[in-house]
């Protein structure tokens, strides 16, 4: 009987601490439950305006301006449907990072998706031609539910 | 290959001020210095009531660049180091109360060892005054009013090729300026001030979108000694305030922009016909700034009554 008690205890507070805070629209987040599906590391989770999906971002290199020669930042995006689940189908990922307090993109160089590999998407190519405030815009279909975007705030300081 | 038409696209420029500037040397004509008429604004080339034409060759150095973002802070962009523009201005009289001027800026932008240069945006610029100075009442003084528009085709950084961006020289925006100018010149001490507006026409269709710059407003104010037709030393400040950039429609918040400058000019006349001028422009670090490249400026001149 109290092994029983004890039992729903520890259920219980489990379940309200994996069950809170998910409101936020980019959160940080561990190595996904299904690792073995995806290569990427933790980062922030980026959702989708549309909720279509969400995807975890981790950065390979950077985020970094660079300050003598300009530095190449590299990620990885790890994809999760409607329901949460690993995607199994992504297609048409484009990246664009841009300043919004000048208007301007990242130049000549543009961010390059190299690669999709079941939910994840390898992103290259990105450069950051100076300090300040920039937003990245990543837009994909994810299990055929159309195209949506999600905006990600970066703040580069070096 | 590559080395001849990088002399070829050098020495043509070159070539043509040294023509300009001996020609300027050569020609002789009565005019006037008080190079004071509408120094409060914002043009390169100012004619004065009597002269009829007139051409202008300047040559400035802008350098020292510091990012300043949308919060105020100090940040690090990675483009020129330093750019160097020549500035050539002609001006014809329409009536004896107005005159056009059309200017254009070749420009140097240089990083290390690396530099790039083309023409930038050229500019037709409009004057009328309505209240001219008088010897019967010295404290009246010049009014003038300002409309100009400059063109947006020369490459921006909305199309640029180059990672360090040397080839930007333009907006990418058209813009329209109107204004007004105050001047007063007839004393020994002279003040003036000048306020202008100045709105894109249309936008840019870039990567990311449909983007336009905010109106912007810029008000100059001058003071200064001057000996006679002699020459003069003015001082003055300058603040820009843009209003928010918009993306397809909707405007971009922190985009606004603030900029406040100091300039001290020395004008001496060479000539009967002839003025230099010495102007030097910096950032006022202790006044607030926003999305803005602080730098510093030193520009010669030489202007002469044809």
């Amino acid at each position: 009987m109290k092994l029983t008690r004890l039992f729903a205890i520890v259920f219980t507070l489990g379940a309200f601490y994996t069950g809170c805070g998910r409101n936020d629209s980019v959160k940080n987040e561990g190595p996904s439950a299904d690792a073995g599906s995806s290569v990427c590391g933790s980062g922030e989770v980026a959702f989708a305006k549309g909720k279509t999906w969400s995807a975890k971002i981790h950065w390979n290199a950077g985020p970094k301006m660079g300050l003598e020669d300009l530095l190449e930042n590299r990620f990885c995006l790890t994809f999760k449907n409607s329901g949460e689940n690993l995607s199994s189908s992504v297609k048409n990922v484009t990246v664009i990072a841009h300043m919004p307090a000048h208007g301007h993109d990242t130049g000549r160089e543009k961010p390059m998706v190299d690669s999709i590999k079941g939910p994840d998407a390898f992103v290259s190519n990105l450069y950051f031609i100076m300090t300040g405030y920039w937003e990245m815009i990543i837009t994909a279909d994810v299990d055929g539910a159309g195209l949506d975007e999600a905006r990600v705030g970066i703040d580069i300081r070096d | 290959m590559k080395q001849q038409l990088r002399f070829t696209s050098e020495i043509g420029p070159r070539c043509f001020c040294i023509l300009l500037v001996t020609y300027l040397s050569l020609f002789n004509s009565s005019v006037y210095a008080c190079a004071s008429c509408g120094s409060g604004g914002d043009d390169p080339l100012i004619l004065f009531p009597w002269e009829t034409w007139k051409a202008h060759l300047g040559f400035a150095r802008v350098s020292d660049f510091e990012l300043i973002d949308q919060k105020g802070e100090t940040g690090y962009e990675f483009g020129p180091e330093s750019r160097n523009t020549t500035i050539v201005s002609f001006g014809r009289a329409i009536t004896n109360r107005s005159f056009v001027t059309l200017t254009a800026p070749y420009i140097v932008n240089q990083r290390r060892e690396r530099q790039m240069s083309g023409w930038g945006d050229p500019m037709v610029a409009v004057r009328y005054t309505m209240l001219q100075q008088s010897l019967e009442n010295e404290s009246i003084p010049q009014v003038q009013f300002i409309a100009s528009y400059r063109t947006g085709d020369a490459v921006s950084v909305y199309e640029t090729a180059d990672p360090a961006r040397l080839d930007v020289r333009g907006s990418g925006v058209p813009e329209a300026r109107v204004g007004i100018d105050l001047w007063s010149a007839m004393k020994s001490i002279k003040y003036g001030a000048a306020q202008t507006v100045t709105t894109p026409v249309g936008s840019k269709d870039s990567e990311i979108g449909d983007v336009k710059p905010g109106v912007a407003f810029r008000t100059t104010l001058t003071t200064g000694y001057g000996w006679g037709d002699q020459g003069k030393v003015l001082c003055g400040v300058n603040r820009e305030y843009s209003f928010k950039k918009s993306l397809n429609g909707q405007p971009l918040e922190d985009s606004e922009m603030l900029a406040h400058t100091a300039f001290l000019s020395a004008d001496a006349m060479v000539q009967r016909n002839t003025n230099v001028r010495f102007t030097f422009a910096k950032s006022l670090g202790l006044l607030d700034h926003r999305n803005v490249s602080k730098s510093q400026t030193l520009t010669m001149a030489v202007q002469r009554s044809l």
